[in-house]
């Protein structure tokens, strides 16, 4: 498994798609960033809240690392290196469960990194505007945990998606359209299943929206069910269709 | 197949080539009937690329990364040990490329890639389907020389391709298939010399010819206007020709494997 794991975050780094997303993500941070830092009164922005709500331009990550898994997968039968992965690793499963785990790092790589961003544009900002944020927080702390712990499952989640869905259009499409609109249909039909959805879990483990996520854990443990069930839909699927 | 022979692997398009070699290696799951290669499913083997190596039609290559990059990402991938990646890039003549992106490299370049991946893993067996598209004539000339050179090391080598010139020149044996069914299977001499009819010849007077033939007991076809399968010797055909004054063309003791393949799959057509 560490040679398949190796052979994977190869793949990864040696294609320019990492780079764009991580420049995709300094524009995304940084416009985020820079939106809530210029309009917000200072007493707002030293407030606890306040500077979660700064903070949460870094939640821009957990789409890319989405798509970032999404494309990790479906990429392989879009460029159709996917024969000469299934022949050195004829037993698919494994090759489905080396991608979400690693997709899963990367994740947690550009999660970080969005956070680097933020913080390297709003602490010094801040500091010019004589703003004192409360860095040592524990909910401070605990948003921290909870964007890169998003960060790491969406990525693990795309790559999941992508072997229900091999086709890289439709499934970065379906997973937009459940996104914004299907997700936003059922909450407004069903309330109650709302935190259980997985931009609700999601949600809860950035503890975004107050009070009707779920709490952390169990938020984690909601989105774990899915990559585990979209894995394994995967892996038997990937298992019977052939590959031509 | 036999160990240590090269075995050429033809049929009509259509035929069932392609498909047959994916089942092989375990990329299509066959409708019936199982495929077993050194003895097992594809699957079931343990490190199978490290024993079976494979250039197949329609593989891919990420378009920005490089041939280098993907040899390393199969070396890991397979347990290949990491010095065979400069080597295999050597043996295929790609060093000078090899830290280019793919989507600079010609077809025959991307073929090479291709061959240089079935053989990072040193495998004994290899299944090569159409291995010489793209090549250039001096490019199939080096792989032909670069397969008798892994044969005589005693690896088994399986070779799809539908120029039957190409294959002629480069198998031991060959299997014939159509619409998904064997036709035959025997060393490439054996097919040639002991076809139904074995004995070509070219004449204007094709169906003269076959008359006189039959008049002293030799069985001859017409397989074209002017063309004759003879059953029999080619001192006999040359010496009734010459006793009759017919005008001879060409008088071969051997069909051309061609003649056998269009023959063999024409009549299973019919059939």
């Amino acid at each position: 498994m560490t040679g398949l794991l190796d052979s994977e975050w190869l793949k990864i780094r040696t294609t320019r798609t990492l780079l764009w997303y991580l420049l995709g993500l300094v524009v995304i941070v940084g416009i985020a960033v820079a939106g809530q830092v210029a309009n917000a009164p200072d007493f707002v922005l030293e407030s606890e809240e306040g500077f979660i709500d700064t903070l949460e331009a870094s939640t821009a990550a957990t789409f890319f690392t989405l798509l970032f898994g999404i494309i990790g997968m479906t990429g392989e039968y879009r460029h159709a290196t996917i024969t000469h992965t299934f022949l050195a690793t004829p037993v698919r499963d494994r090759v489905v469960a080396a991608k979400v785990i690693t997709y899963a790092g990367a994740g947690l790589l550009l999660g970080l990194f969005a956070l680097l961003v933020t913080f390297a544009m709003a602490l010094p900002w801040l500091a010019a505007k004589d703003a004192d944020p409360a860095l040592l927080d524990r909910e401070v702390g605990l948003f921290l945990v909870g964007v890169l712990a998003t960060a790491a499952l969406w990525g693990a989640l795309g790559s999941a998606f992508g072997s229900v869905m091999p086709n890289q259009v439709g499934a970065i499409v379906v997973a937009l359209i459940w996104l914004l609109i299907v997700e936003h249909i059922l909450t407004g039909l069903l309330p109650e299943i709302a935190p259980y959805t997985p931009g609700g879990a999601a949600r809860g483990l950035m503890r975004i929206d107050g009070e009707d996520v779920l709490p952390m854990w169990s938020a984690a443990a909601v989105t774990l069910g899915y990559i585990v069930a979209l894995a394994g839909i995967g892996a038997r699927l990937v298992i019977r269709r052939d590959v031509t | 197949m036999e160990r240590g022979r090269i075995t050429g692997f033809l049929g009509p398009n259509g035929a069932g080539k392609t498909t047959t070699l994916r089942v092989l290696l375990g990329l299509v799951e066959p409708t019936g009937g199982t495929a077993t290669i050194l003895g097992r499913p594809y699957r079931a083997l343990d490190e199978p690329a490290r024993r079976v190596g494979a250039v197949l039609e329609a593989t891919g290559y990420h378009p920005t990364r490089s041939g280098r990059n993907h040899l390393r990402v199969l070396a890991a991938a397979t347990g290949a040990p990491r010095e065979r990646v400069d080597e295999m890039l050597a043996l295929v003549r790609l060093e000078q490329w090899g830290r280019r992106k793919v989507k600079t490299y010609s077809l025959g370049m991307r073929q090479r890639l291709s061959l240089a991946c079935a053989l990072l893993g040193d495998p004994e067996v290899l299944v090569l389907d159409e291995p010489a598209n793209g090549l250039d004539p001096e490019g199939i000339r080096w792989l032909r020389d670069l397969l008798r050179s892994l044969s005589a090391k005693g690896r088994t080598i399986l070779i799809s391709s539908h120029v039957l010139a190409e294959i002629a020149q480069t198998v031991d044996d060959v299997a014939i298939i159509q619409h998904g069914r064997l036709l035959a299977h025997a060393p490439l001499a054996e097919l040639t010399t002991q076809a139904a009819g074995a004995v070509r010849v070219r004449t204007p007077t094709a169906e003269r010819l076959r008359d006189l033939l039959a008049g002293v007991g030799v069985d001859a076809m017409l397989v074209a206007p002017d063309r004759l399968a003879v059953e029999g010797t080619p001192e006999r055909v040359g010496e009734i020709a010459a006793a009759n004054g017919v005008v001879l063309h060409e008088l071969r003791a051997e069909a051309s494997l061609e003649e056998v393949f269009l023959e063999l799959t024409g009549a299973g057509e019919e059939g």
